[in-house]
């Protein structure tokens, strides 16, 4: 049948009148002397009128009366209107028009393509699902639903059977007859445990396995809410530590370490706002209120062509809608905070808003410590979203984060600092297959500090403001070609800090000059499924940087290291003009190759550019640290990043493992001379100086996301090294040679499990092993002004002792009564549990610090944070 | 600032700190060397010695001085003045005082060791210093067993930024080993009041203070801060920055990777005196 049906076709095309009576009888314009009548009548008097006789079986043709809507049109708007909502198809032979029945599947010329699409949401919230999978069983192809739950499927016209699924809900099967383009939102039901340890799914190879992406981590949010949190509160940063490829120097330390890239290389995208300080309390904990969170991805490599800015990660988190279907609110007791969430719909099925806010209190205890001196010290967060879908092809959002730390230790310390980010969105539905996204986004980030009262007193501000405007595509052509193309500009201005004397301070106003700077950027990327087996995915970013007025560059003497002695002279620039530019392109490609329906190899190579650099040289980042533009000293920093792995799932998908190999080439990075200078300072490039670094490792993972116990099991073996080697000695690190970066620790074992045991109590553990950091140690000692020094001639040579820790954490859950919404969980957490006393640091000190300055004797100092076990009570409530 | 972070961190959290047993036996020897050139009569003396290892036990130890070596001086006018040895590891000018440094020379430090090593700092501006209009003590009877004086002074700086300073402290003649360094960068021009440049705890009925005043390069301010941030906070807490080595200006005129430690410096020095009475 389907050769007859090509041969068929392959003579029609060759007819001479095939191409002719497209123009001459299909087109010809046709008046009818009735309008009214079977099919059989009707094609009759069209060939009447027409000059020309239809061919065609009985079985074709119905004997229903038709009307039609005029009887003036042309040939084929007549057929078209006959033969509304029939698969028939119209081929000229010479002077006679043949209908045929169009086969479904196998006549694929003839057929035309047709495009599923819609919405995937979650069927209690009304939620959008990111990254469903809509799986087409007859074609056994399918794609992802974006970050907005749209996904669109092209196809030839036919019945075919699509498998709505997303973990930890019900999978969804439709049969459909598909004859036209069709736009279909489903809702997926969350699953519940007992039913999915039964399900088995038919699904061949999960997306996981199959499709191009790579060295990228999707934790659930089921699992981040039920590890055990330090003290009960939950926290997505420290619950991405967990994973392999992912380390942080120490417990108070803010910010993460992905695949030796230093903290400030991350792309952290709260509903697509950059986000400049991702800690509260020092780093204890992240900013992210996890209530109000709907996804986590964190893209170690393999970053699409879709992101820019930073070298080695991208953290994308996506807020909650908010419930569109009925009120809902939820909140939290705990030790540390409380905190309410509220949503639900403002206009039922439309619009739907979520609003989440906490506070922490620690102070309101402080407060009665005298010792402490504690006057404030807290933090709060306020994150809200509204969205409303003007209809079917638009839907508008606005979402917003407020938050802030306040500190205020007696006379000496007053510090706060906060983020602030709003992000309006309009999706455009162009049709079927185009996908449109424009973003706005404004961010800013502010730190102040002060020291109120003494001849030091004094209120130092500084900022950083971002304006982002942005459009993105995706243009799914067919089952073979998903398009993603976009344009995005980025205006930053930087307020560098200034220092204004209060009291009776003997200070000076200072006022750094402000930094502007403007980072355009276009993409294209392409995933091409060029078989069954193998997918790709390509991409191209080039992104044009450019450091503008007003403002002014010092020059420096050239072949001294740079100092404010070596200034030769200062150019100023009027605002506007352009100080010095930077740009290149970005190559993103990444591939897999199916090796059966459960297993593949993938590999991906990534080069990656960065503007903005954060200044920081302590070994832990503090607020106090700030970033900075590239200019004419500072040049942007760019990465290459080779990666492989092996992807494997076991029994039915229950179990996904990962086995991945990865090189990464860093190059201008931000590094600073020994004991350098960075507060408040103009000429801040001399005390900067360039480096390059490596980075390589082998990360293993092996997740289970369905069942009653879920979690997973993580192995990391990693080195990350650094290189600075200037051309006088005081630009130069460790005489020259590579030396281990701050967060190097080889090896890393991560255990994450939550046990569902009954309705009432789900128990979970984590237990995480890394080497120590390495720390430098004095190999020597003198004697400078009667003053006993230790000497550190080499940077990171030694290690603090490994680290190991074990969490345990145990949620009741009352029983929800009949007939009252009031749900209510108690969870009980312990950190630490045996208690071990890691080392955060090890210093060195004369045995007596003061008075005897002759003594020689020294002893060396372990310095832990959190070096007990902490137990937490947490009372959560939904109704 | 950094230790405001440490303190805020420590309010907020349980940190423990316990003494471990380390044994470090890595040693980097190198050439220790220090002194500085003033306008003030000299003699100036330069003490050479050599880095030992960082024990934890052992007192017995001691840092021995480098002799045999031959130092002199150099200006940028080509004047040259000999220090020949005047104890082990001490090097001094001529006892009679006829060598003074002048404002607006430079000065270079060159060291020949007993290995026949050549070594030479790079030079050093002399740039003269404002004098100390004031100065003056406070008694605090809460603070320690005995009571704190602590001793400050008033001092006009100069217009102009890059002035950096360095203050002495002298009780009955003997040096308090304290560093007291400062920059203009927040005070530029303008009177710098109540700057404090010592303390004592221990009160006899009378004291004689004396404070020095001393110019410093950009380069000598930025080492004599860092040794005093290094002996200060030698915590490596979370917020410090972790340790770093602190490179004078002293080098190997034959290898340019072989440097001293410590620093060879010319200041404009003024002084001031004041009698503390017992309260």
């Amino acid at each position: 049948m389907k050769h007859i049906s090509y041969l068929f076709v392959l003579f029609a095309l060759l007819s001479p009148a095939f191409a002719m009576g497209q123009q001459s009888v299909l087109d010809k314009q046709v008046v009818m002397l009735k309008d009214t009548g079977t099919v059989e009548e009707l094609l009759l008097e069209i060939g009447n009128q027409g000059g020309f006789t239809f061919a065609y079986s009985n079985n074709l043709i119905s004997s229903r009366i038709i009307i039609l809507k005029s009887a003036n049109q042309t040939v084929k708007a007549y057929l078209d209107e006959i033969f509304e909502n029939e698969l028939v198809s119209y081929i000229l032979r010479g002077n006679k028009i043949i209908l045929a029945k169009k086969e479904t599947k196998d006549s694929f010329p003839l057929a035309h393509p047709i495009t599923m699409s819609g919405y995937l949401k979650d069927s209690a919230s009304g939620e959008a699902l990111i990254g469903a999978t809509v799986f087409i069983q007859e074609l056994t192809q399918g794609t992802v639903s974006n970050s907005y739950g749209f996904y669109s499927v092209t196809m030839p016209e036919g019945t075919y059977t699509l498998v709505y699924s997303y973990i930890g809900y019900e999978t969804q099967r439709k049969t459909l007859l598909l004859r036209e383009s069709q736009h279909l939102n489903i809702e997926l039901g969350m699953a519940s445990t007992s039913l999915e340890e039964v399900m088995v799914t038919a699904e061949n190879a999960s997306h996981q396995v199959s499709s191009a992406e790579i060295s990228t981590l999707q934790p659930s949010m089921n699992i981040i809410r039920k590890m055990p949190a330090f003290l009960g509160e939950v926290d997505i940063l420290r619950s991405i530590v967990q994973l392999p490829g992912v380390s942080t120097v120490g417990e108070a330390a803010p910010g993460i370490n992905v695949r030796g890239g230093s903290i400030d290389q991350n792309l952290i995208l709260l509903d697509e706002a950059p986000v400049y300080n991702s800690s509260h309390l020092m780093g204890f904990y992240s900013v992210f209120n996890a209530d109000a969170v709907k996804d986590v991805k964190l893209y170690k490599g393999g970053i699409p062509a879709r992101y820019g800015g930073r070298l080695s990660s991208v953290l994308d988190i996506t807020q909650k809608e908010g419930n569109n279907k009925e009120w809902k609110g939820s909140g939290g007791i705990g030790v540390v905070d409380s905190r309410f969430t509220l949503e639900g719909p403002l206009v039922k099925n439309r619009s739907s808003f979520i609003i989440a806010a906490r506070r922490s209190y620690a102070d309101l205890f402080l407060k009665h410590i005298k010792a402490a001196q504690v006057d404030q010290a807290y933090f709060y967060d306020i994150n809200a979203k509204v969205n409303y879908t003007i209809n079917e092809k638009n839907k508008v959002f606005l979402s917003g984060y407020l938050g802030r730390d306040v500190y205020r230790i007696g006379e000496d310390v007053a510090i706060d600092w906060g983020n602030i980010t709003a992000t309006g969105r309009w999706n455009h539905v162009f049709n079927k297959k185009l996908f449109s996204n424009v973003t706005a986004i404004y961010s800013k980030y502010i730190y102040r500090q002060g020291e109120p009262k003494g001849i030091y007193a004094y209120e130092g501000e500084r900022s950083i403001l971002n304006y982002n405007l942005k459009a993105d595509f995706s243009y799914f052509i067919n089952l073979k070609h998903q398009l993603t193309f976009g344009a995005s500009s980025i205006l930053y201005a930087f307020e560098p800090g200034k220092l204004k004397p209060v009291d009776i301070s003997s200070y000076h106003t200072i006022d750094l000059p402000d930094e502007q700077a403007l980072e355009s950027s276009l993409y294209i990327g392409d995933e091409y499924t060029l078989n069954p087996r193998i997918t790709l995915m390509a991409g191209l970013r080039y992104a044009l940087y450019q450091n503008m007025g007003p403002g002014k560059v010092f020059t420096y003497q050239t072949g001294a290291p740079k100092s404010i002695n070596t200034i030769t002279d200062t150019l100023q620039y009027q605002s506007g003009e352009i100080i010095q530019q930077y740009g290149g392109f970005e190559p993103r490609i990444s591939g897999s190759y199916l090796l059966n329906d459960h297993s593949s190899i993938k590999l991906s190579y990534n080069r990656t550019r960065q503007y903005l650099h954060f200044i920081s040289n302590t070994t832990a980042a503090t607020p106090v640290d700030f970033w900075k533009a590239s200019n004419t000293y500072l040049k942007p920093e760019m990465a290459d990043q080779l990666a492989a792995g092996y992807f494997r799932n076991f029994h039915q998908n229950r179990f996904q493992a990962s086995v991945e190999v990865y090189y990464k080439r860093l190059d201008g990075l931000v590094d600073y001379r020994n004991g350098a200078d960075l507060l408040l300072n103009e000429t801040v490039e001399t005390e900067l100086v360039s480096g390059k670094g490596r980075a390589y490792g082998i990360e293993l993972l092996v997740n289970k996301t369905k069942g009653r116990l879920t979690g997973w099991a993580g192995y990391t073996f990693s080195r990350t090294e650094r290189l600075v080697k200037g051309s006088t000695l005081p630009e130069t690190i460790n005489q020259g040679h590579y030396y281990p970066a701050n967060y190097d620790q080889p090896h890393k074992v991560n255990l994450v499990g939550v046990y569902e045991w009954n309705k009432k109590w789900t128990f979970s553990a984590n237990f995480t092993y890394s080497t120590g950091r390495p720390i430098t140690y004095p190999d020597g000692a003198y004697r400078l002004d009667g003053l006993f020094l230790p000497d550190y001639s080499s940077r990171n040579q030694d290690r603090i002792p490994d680290y190991h820790r074990l969490d345990l954490s145990a949620t009741l859950t009352n029983p929800k009564k009949p007939g009252r919404k009031w749900e209510s969980s108690w969870i009980f957490a312990l950190y630490n549990v045996y208690a071990r006393q890691n080392a955060y640091s090890i210093y060195f000190r004369p045995k007596v610090r003061y008075g005897n300055f002759n003594s020689r004797q020294t002893e060396a100092i372990q310095l832990s944070i959190l070096g007990t076990v902490f137990p937490s009570v947490t009372y959560h409530f939904k109704f | 600032m950094m230790r405001h972070l440490s303190m805020l961190l420590l309010c907020l959290v349980v940190g423990c700190q316990k003494v471990i047993d380390l044994d470090l036996r890595r040693v980097q020897k190198r050439l220790v060397v220090n002194g500085t050139i003033t306008d003030s009569p000299g003699p100036y003396t330069i003490s050479l010695s050599h880095t030992t290892t960082y024990s934890f036990k052992d007192s017995s130890d001691f840092i021995s001085g480098v002799t045999g070596a031959k130092v002199w001086m150099e200006d940028n006018l080509g004047n040259t003045e000999n220090l020949p040895e005047w104890q082990p590891g001490l090097y001094r000018t001529d006892s009679t005082g006829h060598f003074q440094g002048v404002a607006g020379r430079s000065y270079a430090l060159h060291i020949i060791t007993p290995e026949g090593k050549h070594y030479a700092s790079l030079p050093e501006l002399l740039q003269p210093v404002a004098t100390i209009d004031s100065i003056y003590y406070k008694y605090n009877a809460t603070e320690g067993a005995k009571g704190q004086y602590t001793v400050s002074i008033d001092m006009l700086d100069p217009p102009g930024k890059g002035n950096y300073y360095r203050w002495n402290f002298f009780i009955n003649g003997t040096y308090l080993i304290e560093i007291h360094v400062d920059s203009d960068n927040f005070f530029d021009g303008s009177p710098l009041k109540g700057k404090v440049v010592g303390g004592w705890s221990q009160p006899q009925d009378s004291m004689l203070v004396e404070v020095q005043q001393m110019s410093l390069s950009k380069d000598a301010y930025d080492f004599w801060r860092l040794v005093d941030v290094q002996y200060r906070q030698q915590s490596n807490a979370p917020y410090d920055t972790p340790p770093a080595p602190i490179l004078g200006n002293v080098y190997n005129l034959n290898d340019p990777n072989d440097y001293a430690l410590g620093y060879f410096g010319a200041s404009g020095m003024t002084h001031k005196k004041i009698w503390l009475r017992n309260k």
